[in-house]
C-alpha cells in the first residue's frame, strides 16, 4: 500500500440523519448504549454521564447542539468516546449515536474548508469537509464543541 | 524511570526539602539573629546541598551553594554577622536554588547573571581574603565523597590502645575520645583489665585501652586524622562495622562472631565453648580466654546493633504520590465491589457468604482506612509555606505583620492541603490587605502596631477546621452592602442581616478592593475560593466584627476521597447526600406542613424549617407523592429540609469528580458509581440553597424566604 504520509484515519457515526466525521486518533473507544444518569438543570444537549469502567464521563447529543431537530429520545445505539480538553483540563466526551460506520482514511488534500450552504451546522465547529464516494463527511472539530459548550454554561451561572 | 534518574529524583525531592528548610530557618533567624542552632542548621542544609548536588552532576547548583556555604560558615565562625541583609541574601540563594532545580525539570534556562549577581553580593559581606579559596569548582569536587555521607552513616569499630607511656609525649587520650564524641554517636567500653597494684603503679603511665563503636556520617580519613598526632607504640585498629548500604544483608552478629572478629578468640576456641549449654560470654571468661570486659565490650556492640536494626525497621520510605493515588482508586473501587456483595448477601439470604462476607467488609473497612491514612500530611507542611509569603507582603504594603499557627500537626488528606493552597494564598493576602492597616492606622484605632494573622487547625470529628483570623478592621457592612447595591446584587428593599451581608463577599463578580493592588482585586473574588472549598466537600463561613477584626472558617472533610453519603431517591432517580452536614431524618407526612401560604415551610419540634423539594428544584418529572421524606440538614448559616421520595440510609460514596461541563451543574458536586454500576449524583447542598434564592429572587411573588438561619 502507498499510502500518502499526510492522510489521515477518520471514524464516521449517524446520529438521526446526520453524519458526523472525527479524526480516528481522537476516539478512544465505540461503546454499546448505556444507561445514562441525567444532570438536572442542564441543556438539553448534555443529556447526563455514563459510568465507564468505574470513571463518570460526559454526554454530548451532537443534533441538539448544533441545533437539529431529532426525532426520538435515545435509549439504544451507541457511545463515541473521544478525548479533548477544557482549557489545561483533559476530559473524555462520550457522543451519542445511533449507528458508527466504517474507518475510512482520507487525503489531507482533498479535504478541503466546508460549502457555504447547504450544511445545518455552524462554521465555526467543522474543521474540514472531506468526499468519499460522492458523499460529504462533515469533520467535526470537537475542542470547539466542548470548548463553546463550557463557555456557555459559566456565562449562564453567572447570572 | 531508570535508575539514574530516579536517583537524580531523590535528589530533586530532598533538595526542595531542604530548601524549605532553609526557608523555615531563615524566618526564624529574623526572630531570634543570635540563635547559633539556626546558623548551623543552614549551613548544614547548604552544605548537604553543594554535596549531593555535585554528586548527581547539578555542577550549576553545587557551585552556587558552595558560595552561600562559604559565606554561612564565616556566619558560623561569628566572622559575619547576622543581619537582615544576610537573610534577604540567603533568601535570594534559596529561590535562585529553587528556580535552577525548576529549570532543570522544565527545561527553562535560568539567567546566569542573576547567580552571578547573588555571588557578587555575598562576596561583598564576606571579609578580604584569598581570591582562590572561592573557586566553586577547586573544592567541590575533593568533597565529593562527603555528600553522601551526609545521609548515609557508616558505624565505625575502634580498638584504641595507648601505649602506656603516651602522656609522657603531651597527649591526652581524653582529648582524642572528645573528638571522636565530636564526630558522631560514641558508645565506649573502657579495658581497665591491665592497671597493677598499687605497688606496681607508674603514676604517669596509662593502663587503659578503649572500644569504641562510633556512628558517624564521616569518611574512615576524618576518623583517621583523630589519631594522627598517636605515636607509633599505640595500637590503633579501626573498622568499618556497617554501612548504609550493606545494612539489609547482615543479620545480629552473634556474641561469639563479634569476639573472633576482633581477634580476641579463635573460632576453634568458640566452637568448643559453644558444645557446653551455656551462654558463650560466661563460658569464654570460665575458661580463661577471654577477659570479663572483653564480653562486655562485645555485648555492648551487639546490642548496638541490635538497636540500630529495630530503628532502621521503624524508617520510613518513599513513595510515589502518584502510586498512592492509584492504591486509592483501587481501594474505592473495592469498597464499592464489596457493598454491593454485601447487598447481595443479604437479599438472597444466602447464609453460606454472609459470613464471608461480613468478613470481607471488615477487612475492606480497615484497608480503607489504612489507605487513606497513608495519604493524611500534616497541615503544617502547607501552613509553613505561607510564613515566607507573609512576610514578603508585609514588607511590599508597609504592614507589620505576624503569622501565628496553631494546630500545625493536624493531618488532612494530601488532595485537599494541597488545593487548599490557592484558597488558603487568597484568603491569607485578603486579610493583609483588606484586613490589616499600617501601623500608624493600627495604633489610631488603638490597636498593637503589630497585626497578627492566626491559622488554626483542629479536628472536629470526620472534619477538620481551618481558621483563618485576622485582628484587622473587620468587614464594613454598610459599604459591602452599598456596592452590592451598585453592582445590582442585591435590591435596595432586601432586608439583610450581617450574616447575609458578610456573605455577599462570597458572589461572584463581587471584589471589595477599591483600587487593584497587584495583591487582591485581581478580578478574582473570593467567590472563586468559595467554590474551591465547596468542590472540596467544604464549608467556608465568615465571621466579622467592624473594628475588631475577621475570620474565615473553613470545615473540610478529612478525605477528598469517600466519604459517607445518605442516599436518597427521587422518581427512580439516586442522589447522595453528604451525611456530615445531615442532622435527621423524618416522614414529611408526619409533620405539621405550614399550609398556612404558599411558602414551603414545615413545623418541626416548634420551630419553622424552611424546605427544598429535590423534585421540583431539578425539574424531575412525575408529580408529587402522598409520603414524602424529608432529610434535615444544616449549610453554612442555615438550617433547612430537603425533601425526597425515599431514604435509603448511608452508603460509602467514592467519590467521582465531574467533569468541565457537567460540573458546572447547579447543586451538584460530584458523582460517585453504586454498586449497580449506575451514577449517582452528589448534591452540594450550600450551591443548593444558593441557587435556590437565586431562583426566588428572580420569581419574586413566589418567594422562598430562607427565615431558618440559625445563629452560629
Amino acid at each position: 500500500m502507498n499510502q500518502s504520509s499526510e492522510s489521515k484515519e477518520f471514524l464516521t457515526f449517524r446520529l438521526s440523519k446526520e453524519i458526523f466525521t472525527l479524526e480516528a486518533s481522537r476516539v478512544r473507544e465505540v461503546l454499546k448504549y448505556t444507561h445514562i444518569t441525567q444532570v438536572p438543570r442542564m441543556p438539553e444537549y448534555l443529556p447526563g454521564v455514563i459510568n465507564v469502567r468505574g470513571n463518570v464521563i460526559a454526554v454530548i447529543n451532537l443534533n441538539l447542539f448544533f441545533g437539529i431537530k431529532t426525532l426520538e429520545d435515545k435509549k439504544k445505539g451507541w457511545l463515541v468516546i473521544a478525548e479533548t480538553a477544557v482549557g489545561d483540563e483533559s476530559m473524555q466526551i462520550g457522543m451519542l449515536a445511533d449507528s458508527v460506520r466504517d474507518v475510512v482514511r482520507l487525503d489531507a488534500a482533498r479535504i478541503g474548508p466546508p460549502p457555504e450552504i447547504g450544511i445545518d451546522i455552524d462554521m465555526e465547529f467543522i474543521r474540514g469537509v472531506g468526499k468519499q464516494n460522492e458523499e460529504f463527511l462533515i469533520i467535526i472539530d470537537i475542542d470547539k464543541v466542548v470548548s463553546a459548550v463550557h463557555t456557555n454554561l459559566c456565562a449562564g451561572s453567572l447570572i | 524511570m531508570s535508575h539514574e534518574s530516579q536517583y537524580i529524583e531523590t535528589f530533586r525531592q530532598e533538595a526542595y526539602e531542604h530548601l524549605n528548610n532553609i526557608e523555615d530557618i531563615l524566618l526564624d533567624m529574623e526572630q531570634d539573629p543570635n540563635d547559633q542552632e539556626s546558623i548551623h542548621q543552614l549551613f548544614r542544609a547548604m552544605h548537604t546541598i553543594k554535596g549531593s548536588g555535585a554528586m548527581f552532576g547539578f555542577d550549576d547548583i553545587s557551585g552556587f551553594a558552595h558560595h552561600a556555604e562559604t559565606l554561612l560558615d564565616n556566619v558560623r565562625e561569628g566572622i559575619v554577622p547576622v543581619t537582615s541583609e544576610l537573610v534577604d541574601l540567603i533568601f535570594m540563594v534559596k529561590d535562585q536554588i529553587k528556580a535552577m532545580l525548576d529549570a532543570d525539570k522544565t527545561g527553562y534556562n535560568v539567567d546566569p547573571t542573576v547567580c552571578d549577581n547573588i555571588v557578587a553580593k555575598m562576596n561583598r559581606l564576606l571579609p578580604e581574603q584569598d581570591e582562590t579559596d572561592n573557586g566553586p569548582s577547586s573544592e567541590s569536587s575533593i568533597e565529593l565523597d562527603t555528600p553522601a555521607a551526609q545521609d548515609e552513616e557508616i558505624v565505625y569499630r575502634i580498638r584504641f590502645s595507648p601505649q602506656s607511656d603516651i602522656m609522657m609525649s603531651g597527649m591526652d587520650p581524653a582529648r582524642i575520645l572528645d573528638e571522636l564524641r565530636d564526630l558522631g554517636q560514641c558508645e565506649l567500653m573502657t579495658h581497665t583489665g591491665t592497671i597493677p597494684t598499687l605497688e606496681g603503679l607508674e603514676p604517669c603511665n596509662l593502663f587503659f585501652s578503649w572500644d569504641i563503636i562510633l556512628t558517624t556520617a564521616v569518611g574512615i580519613d576524618a576518623v583517621e586524622d583523630v589519631f594522627v598526632f598517636v605515636e607509633k607504640g599505640s595500637d590503633i585498629r579501626i573498622q568499618i562495622l556497617e554501612n548504609e548500604s550493606d545494612k539489609e544483608n547482615t543479620s545480629h552478629p552473634r556474641l561469639g562472631e563479634i569476639l573472633v572478629d576482633r581477634g580476641d578468640i579463635s573460632a576453634a576456641n568458640i566452637k568448643e565453648a559453644l558444645k557446653q549449654q551455656k551462654p558463650v560470654g560466661e563460658m569464654l571468661v570460665e575458661s580463661g580466654d577471654v577477659s570479663k570486659t572483653d564480653v562486655e565490650s562485645a555485648l555492648m556492640e551487639q546490642k548496638f546493633l541490635k538497636k540500630r536494626k529495630l530503628a532502621d525497621n521503624a524508617e520510613n520510605m518513599r513513595i510515589s504520590s502518584n502510586k498512592l493515588d492509584k492504591l486509592i482508586n483501587l481501594v474505592g473501587e473495592m469498597v464499592v465491589t464489596q457493598a454491593h456483595m454485601s447487598h447481595l448477601a443479604e437479599d438472597n439470604e444466602d447464609t453460606i457468604f454472609t459470613q464471608p462476607v461480613k468478613q470481607m467488609e471488615r477487612l475492606t473497612g480497615e484497608l480503607r482506612k489504612f489507605a487513606l491514612d497513608m495519604r493524611m500530611l500534616p497541615v503544617d507542611t502547607l501552613f509553613g509555606r505561607f510564613r515566607r509569603m507573609v512576610r514578603d507582603l508585609s514588607l511590599e504594603l508597609g504592614k507589620d505583620v505576624d503569622l501565628v499557627i496553631e494546630g500545625g500537626k493536624t493531618e488532612l488528606d494530601k488532595t485537599i492541603l494541597e488545593r487548599l493552597h490557592d484558597p488558603l494564598v487568597h484568603l491569607i493576602r485578603n486579610s493583609i490587605d483588606h484586613g490589616l492597616r499600617s501601623p500608624e492606622e493600627r495604633i489610631r484605632n488603638d490597636k498593637t502596631p503589630k497585626g497578627t494573622i492566626k491559622l488554626t487547625a483542629a479536628h472536629h470529628g470526620a472534619r477538620v477546621h481551618i481558621t483563618v483570623a485576622d485582628d484587622g478592621m473587620g468587614i464594613d457592612t454598610a459599604s459591602v452592602r452599598a456596592k452590592a447595591l451598585k453592582k445590582k446584587l442585591v435590591i435596595e428593599s432586601d432586608d439583610l442581616a450581617q450574616a447575609e451581608i458578610h456573605d455577599l463577599i462570597f458572589m461572584p463578580g463581587f471584589s471589595t478592593a477599591p483600587e487593584v493592588t497587584g495583591v487582591s482585586g485581581r478580578g478574582v473574588g473570593l467567590d472563586v475560593v468559595k467554590q474551591e472549598i465547596n468542590a472540596l466537600g467544604g464549608i467556608i463561613k465568615i465571621d466579622s466584627d467592624q473594628g475588631i477584626g475577621t475570620s474565615f472558617h473553613l470545615s473540610m472533610p478529612l478525605t477528598l476521597a469517600i466519604i459517607e453519603g445518605l442516599h436518597v431517591k427521587v422518581n427512580g432517580r439516586n442522589f447522595i447526600i453528604p451525611v456530615s452536614q445531615v442532622e435527621m431524618c423524618e416522614e414529611l407526612k408526619r409533620l405539621e406542613q405550614d399550609k398556612s401560604d404558599t411558602r414551603n415551610m414545615v413545623r418541626l419540634k416548634g420551630e419553622l424549617i424552611p424546605f427544598i423539594k429535590i423534585r421540583d428544584f431539578f425539574k424531575i418529572p412525575n408529580g408529587n407523592r402522598s409520603v414524602e421524606h424529608m432529610a434535615v440538614i444544616q449549610a453554612g448559616h442555615y438550617r433547612i429540609g430537603v425533601v425526597v421520595d425515599e431514604i435509603l440510609g448511608n452508603i460509602q460514596t467514592v467519590i467521582k469528580p465531574l467533569d468541565p461541563l457537567y460540573r458546572q451543574a447547579e447543586g451538584i458536586s460530584g458523582a460517585t458509581v453504586m454498586g449497580g454500576g449506575t451514577v449517582a449524583l452528589i448534591i452540594d447542598l450550600q450551591e443548593l440553597i444558593r441557587c435556590v434564592k437565586t431562583d426566588s429572587a428572580k420569581s419574586t411573588d413566589k418567594r422562598i424566604a430562607l427565615a431558618g438561619r440559625t445563629k452560629t
